[in-house]
This record gives structure tokens, C-alpha cells and sequence, in this order.
């Protein structure tokens, strides 16, 4: 799994791309906290490259969504699909979270 | 005609995880499971891999033993890809879990307890048995979406 950081106006888009699994979800975790204890208020994960998450992922996007929380942000998810898509539906996690199709309207919105 | 069916034994090692999967994909595309759901199977073969990685603590033979074949649902008639796992540790059923919280705010969402959740909502049907020594988890996924 690859992350890109693009900080923008109003926040930080970070792109996840390849498989958020087990093995890799710490990556992500550690990516978010890094972001979130330089102030980042606004976080836009863009999942338009991610191919596969498992419930180790959805674990480390609710750890990072709670420190982000107590820490006065907010984090939006767009470009979900394929079975990305339906597991964040099956999880609840789509209701939890605002997502939107492209990061543009999650910054605008 | 031989019967599609595969096996495949390894480790218990998180570092397995990959082949385990890549494995039971492969056997699923050859076994004619619709593109669209491999990536739900994959996942499917992360849960139950990464439970008995944490929770099996086999005394002897710490391995997991995949097999993947086709069965025909008596009921609908349907073709079912069968994926069973096994494993030689602790007595555990992954099923006898409460259903987790889903609709709760972030503060109160607990952080785990959703692996079988999404395989109970991903397969058609699941069950687990304590075979001898071993606990045996099958799991049935139709092989399109219809």
C-alpha cells in the first residue's frame, strides 16, 4: 500500500493506494496520526487506487478517525468502489463517515 | 472430467497471509466465481487466516490446511464455491461472537469485532466444527452475483 500525501486548502487529501490489509493498515494508521499531530484538521481519504481493504483496515481508519475526532477534525472518505464500496457499506462504516465521489466535493462541501 | 478441487498447507505466519489469498483466487477464477466477487473472497480468506494467526496457538502442528472446491446447492441447484480452512489449535468457533455495533457514533464504535461480521455478510452460508483435534471452517460463496 502506497500513500500520497496532497495538502490543500481546507485540509489534507491523502491518496491510499494497493490493498489495506493486515499486514499493511498500520501504514495507514501511522500516516494519519503523523498528520493529525501537525494540526490537520480536515482529512480527505481518497480511495480511487484502492483495490482491497479488510476489517485489520477498517480498524485502523476507526483508530485514526477517533484520535482525529478528539482532536477537534474531521475525516471524509470519496472515490470508494468495487468491494472497497461494499465493505464500508456492510460495516456501517459509510453511514459513520461523510464520502463523497471525488475529493474536490469533500473539500467544497 | 476431474473434479475441480485444490489444497494447499502452510505455516501459521501473518507473513502467509498473501499466498493464502493469492491461492484461493487463483482456484476461484478457475472454478468459474465471477470477477466482481474474488476481491470479497479474498477478504474472506484474510479474516479467517488472520484469526487463527492470533488465536490458534497450536501446540504442535501449526499449520493451515486450505481447500477449495465446487459443490452443487441442493436446494437452488446453484454452483457454490466451497472454501474450507483448518486449523490444529485451541477449540474455537469464530462464530460464537455478538453481532458489533454498526450504527453508533465514532466515539462509542468499538474498534473490533468486525471480521466475522463481514464474512457472515459476504458468504451465502458459513459453519464451524471441532473435528478431532482440529477446528474445521467452511465457508460457501455462490460464484456470481445473480
Amino acid at each position: 500500500m502506497e500513500i500520497t500525501y496532497d495538502k490543500r486548502e481546507g485540509g489534507m487529501r491523502i491518496e491510499v493506494n494497493g490493498r489495506m490489509d493486515a499486514i499493511t493498515a498500520s501504514t495507514f494508521e501511522d500516516a494519519c496520526g503523523k498528520v493529525i499531530d501537525e494540526g490537520e484538521k480536515m482529512l480527505v481519504v481518497d480511495c480511487t487506487l484502492l483495490e482491497y481493504i479488510s476489517s485489520a483496515g477498517l480498524r485502523s481508519i476507526l483508530i485514526a478517525a477517533k484520535k482525529l475526532k478528539a482532536a477537534g477534525g474531521t475525516m471524509c472518505f470519496c472515490g470508494l468502489s468495487g468491494m472497497v464500496e461494499e465493505v464500508f457499506q456492510v460495516s456501517g462504516m459509510g453511514s459513520m463517515f461523510s464520502v463523497t465521489t471525488t475529493a474536490d466535493e469533500a473539500f467544497h462541501s | 472430467m476431474q473434479p475441480l478441487v485444490g489444497s494447499l498447507t502452510l505455516p501459521v505466519a501473518i507473513e502467509n497471509l498473501h499466498e493464502a489469498q493469492w491461492f484461493v483466487r487463483k482456484q476461484a477464477e478457475q472454478m468459474g466465481v465471477s470477477e466482481s466477487l474474488l476481491g470479497n473472497l479474498e477478504m474472506v480468506v484474510e479474516e479467517l487466516f488472520v484469526n487463527i494467526v492470533n488465536h490458534a496457538r497450536p501446540k504442535s502442528r501449526a499449520e493451515v490446511e486450505i481447500h477449495c472446491s465446487l459443490q452443487a446447492d441442493s436446494a437452488t441447484s446453484q454452483h457454490l464455491f466451497c472454501l474450507s480452512v483448518r486449523d490444529w489449535g485451541t477449540p474455537f468457533n469464530p462464530l460464537d461472537q455478538d453481532e458489533p455495533f454498526l450504527e453508533s457514533d465514532i466515539d462509542d464504535r468499538p474498534i473490533g469485532g468486525l471480521g466475522i461480521y463481514l464474512i457472515n455478510q459476504m458468504t451465502a452460508h458459513c459453519s464451524y466444527s471441532r473435528e478431532g483435534d482440529s477446528n474445521l471452517f467452511l465457508t460457501f460463496v455462490p460464484i456470481d452475483n445473480d
